[in-house]
């Protein structure tokens, strides 16, 4: 083929590919105007994995008397499964089959099963300790509530401390109680935490839960030294409130 | 491969991997309002017996109030003399932070020597009106009913609900050397006792009309034990035997309508729970199963029966549609070696039951769905019977605890529904137990 032809198409594609591209660009900037402000927003309650597989062990007014940020709470209350007796019980179970395995034919019947009847008896003792009581945490790290990622893993603590700090001040009246009202608040906090400005992002819709909310805030500041990799998003305001959520 | 780059480029514009946060704060607690109540203003000569009610009326008001810690924050006031018509001075409470406030005037009746006047009168700061205003006159002997009626009216005023104030504890209480059945006020005044059966008196439970009592009484006078049900008439002041059928007459609930009476029932040789019509006797069988059925807990319209059954092995809470055989039957607790007296709140939305904790009995709390199971009682002896109040804010239970290695302690005591005891209503009566609150 000889090159000379192919120039008009090749003009034609590199005319029809800018123009493509062209229009890609102008879609991006279109849909970025759209998009602008609405940015996907994540919910982050400060949450803690609790395995229900026993009763209870901690009264509710041991709960409440403690607050879930303080960090004597987990050496206080909760026990980690990390028993050496639990270790030990999966090493010897191993052990156990590869015996078997080894010795199905030497070993002889009858000792088999007296040597498993008294075995099981001090696994099942041993396996008790297992059972996971109503406060016991398993050995997971799943303690943080949703984040987006390692990235924002220090914005994530700096927030889920905030609740614990607003809630003594977040009281309502008997009449407002029980209404499902709900109102959020855009805070801005200087990088030593004072609180610069409240912003009302969406009302409740009565006045007096609305103000009460706002006070709470108020009240509660000034909030913690803010980590300095997030000083950036918490003073343009990227920390919204919800009261409740 | 041009337009892999053109669109991962559109993507992270659109998608920023920052932005806004939104962080819970989560429900709000209950701000507690102040009560002021000005000390009793006297007017003319009254006797010292005279006096003596009056203090027992205004400590009444202040005790009763006290119950509803977490919303009223209650104090006394000494009282400057004063007109009993003179306007209130808002301005003055509202600048000390008082929400409402109460003036107590009395005195002595011209005619009888027995009779008090009194004048009360309640005032709502923030609102800036009265709220209660109740005059008349009083025997000595019906000061404390007199109170409660008041301080339910002033509560009802502030709070747009029913109190505890007027409501009654049945229980069974050991003191004469054999189990009988007694009735006390809520606040552990007023105590009577209502049977001389000189037997063993069991789970007694109150209409809702409060003017029956049905109660369980295990006789062993005859060849063979039988635990017979029976009816107290507070009218009337007469019980009589209800049913006598063999095996156990036991753990009756009055329905709401009080016509019928909801209990386990043995006759049949497994233990199941019947609905039986006062009138006919007719038994309509609620429960229809080989495993052991007990414990009924009626939810305040009569729509859901809670019980304890051993229908999965172990002892678990269980509930059902009462209005028909085995309808709707629901697992509740699936977890616990041994959990016991199933009680639902006036609303049948969360239930209270004592459950085995390893070294005694405890009550735990849990919602009707099955989630929010929470323990209440913690080293406090062994906590067993609860029993919500009218309002489902409060519940009453028995707790037994060792003074020595042979002797134990039992008696009446009540907390929130959140576990924190307000103490005991009982106090050196004998052994108390199986406390139900009326409705």
């Amino acid at each position: 083929m000889k090159l000379d032809t192919l120039y008009p198409y090749v003009a034609v594609s590199i005319l029809f590919h800018s123009i493509l591209i062209l229009s890609f660009y102008l879609f991006i900037k279109i849909t970025g105007l759209l998009f602008s402000g609405k940015f996907p927003e994540i919910n982050i309650k400060s949450s803690v994995r609790v395995d229900v597989v026993a009763m209870p062990d901690l009264s509710l007014q041991e709960l409440k008397s403690v607050g879930f940020s303080n960090k004597g709470w987990k050496e206080k209350f909760a026990k980690e499964v990390d028993d050496p007796a639990v270790k030990k019980i999966f090493k010897k179970a191993k052990n156990n089959f590869q015996s078997m395995l080894k010795g199905i034919s030497s070993q002889k019947v009858k000792s088999k099963i007296s040597k498993k009847s008294t075995k099981k008896k001090m696994d099942n003792k041993k396996l008790k300790k297992l059972v996971l009581k109503g406060n016991q945490l398993s050995k997971s790290n799943r303690i943080t509530g949703e984040g987006i990622g390692d990235l924002s893993g220090k914005f994530d603590l700096y927030i889920s401390n905030l609740p614990e700090k607003i809630k003594p001040y977040w009281k309502l009246p008997s009449h407002l109680m029980g209404q499902e009202l709900q109102c959020r608040i855009r805070i801005f906090l200087a990088p030593n935490g004072r609180l610069l400005k409240v912003e009302l992002l969406k009302g409740s819709g009565n006045k007096e839960y609305d103000d009460r909310a706002l006070a709470s805030i108020k009240t509660a500041a000034p909030f913690d030294n803010v980590p300095e990799e997030i000083r950036k998003r918490v003073l343009r305001g990227d920390i919204v409130l919800g009261f409740p959520l | 491969m041009m337009y892999t780059i053109i669109f991962l480029t559109w993507i992270t514009q659109v998608y920023p991997d920052e932005g806004s946060v939104i962080v819970a704060v989560g429900e709000a607690s209950l701000e507690s309002s102040s009560i002021v109540f000005e000390k009793p203003r006297k007017k003319g000569p009254l006797s010292a017996a005279q006096k003596s009610s009056i203090e027992e009326l205004y400590n009444l008001f202040t005790n009763d109030f006290s119950y509803y810690k977490k919303r009223f924050s209650v104090s006394k006031l000494d009282a400057k003399p004063l007109k009993k018509d003179a306007p209130p001075s808002y301005k003055k409470w509202e600048e000390k932070e008082i929400h409402y406030f109460f003036r107590f005037f009395f005195q002595r009746h011209k005619k009888s020597k027995n009779l008090i006047k009194y004048d009360i009168r309640g005032y709502d700061v923030k609102q800036k009106r009265q709220i209660i205003m109740e005059t008349g006159k009083v025997a000595r002997k019906n000061i404390r009913r007199l109170g409660h009626e008041i301080t339910n009216k002033a509560y009802k005023k502030i709070e747009g609900k029913k109190s505890i104030f007027q409501s009654e504890i049945v229980f069974v209480s050991d003191r004469t050397g054999h189990k009988e059945l007694y009735i006390t006020d809520f606040d552990g005044f007023n105590t009577q006792r209502l049977t001389a059966h000189r037997g063993i008196v069991i789970s007694p439970a109150i209409s809702l009309n409060r003017k029956k009592i049905v109660y369980s009484l295990i006789d062993s006078k005859r060849r063979y034990r039988n635990i017979n049900l029976y009816i107290y008439d507070r009218a009337k002041k007469r019980t009589r035997m209800v049913s006598s059928r063999k095996g156990i007459n036991s753990g009756a609930i009055f329905t709401p309508n009080g016509k019928n009476l909801i209990l386990t029932l043995s006759f049949l040789g497994n233990a199941e729970i019947y609905n039986m019509n006062l009138k006919t006797r007719r038994l309509r069988r609620i429960t229809r199963h080989y495993s052991l059925d007990v414990d009924p807990s009626l939810s305040s319209d009569g729509r859901i029966l809670a019980f304890l059954s051993s229908r999965s092995g172990r002892a678990m809470i269980h509930t059902l549609n009462p209005k028909g055989q085995e309808l709707n039957v629901q697992r509740i607790s699936f977890v616990g070696q041994f959990n016991a007296t199933p009680r639902f709140n006036p609303f049948g939305s969360e239930m209270a039951f004592a459950a085995w904790s390893g070294r005694g009995f405890d009550i735990y709390r849990i919602n009707a769905d099955r989630s929010g199971l929470v323990r209440l009682t913690k080293n406090f002896g062994s906590n067993e019977d609860p029993s919500y109040s009218n309002d489902g804010q409060f519940i009453v239970f028995s707790s037994k605890k060792l003074i020595d290695d042979d002797k134990a302690e039992q008696n009446i005591f009540i907390m929130d529904r959140d576990g924190e005891i307000l103490g005991p209503i009982t106090n050196k009566f004998g052994n108390c137990a199986t406390p139900r609150w009326s409705k």
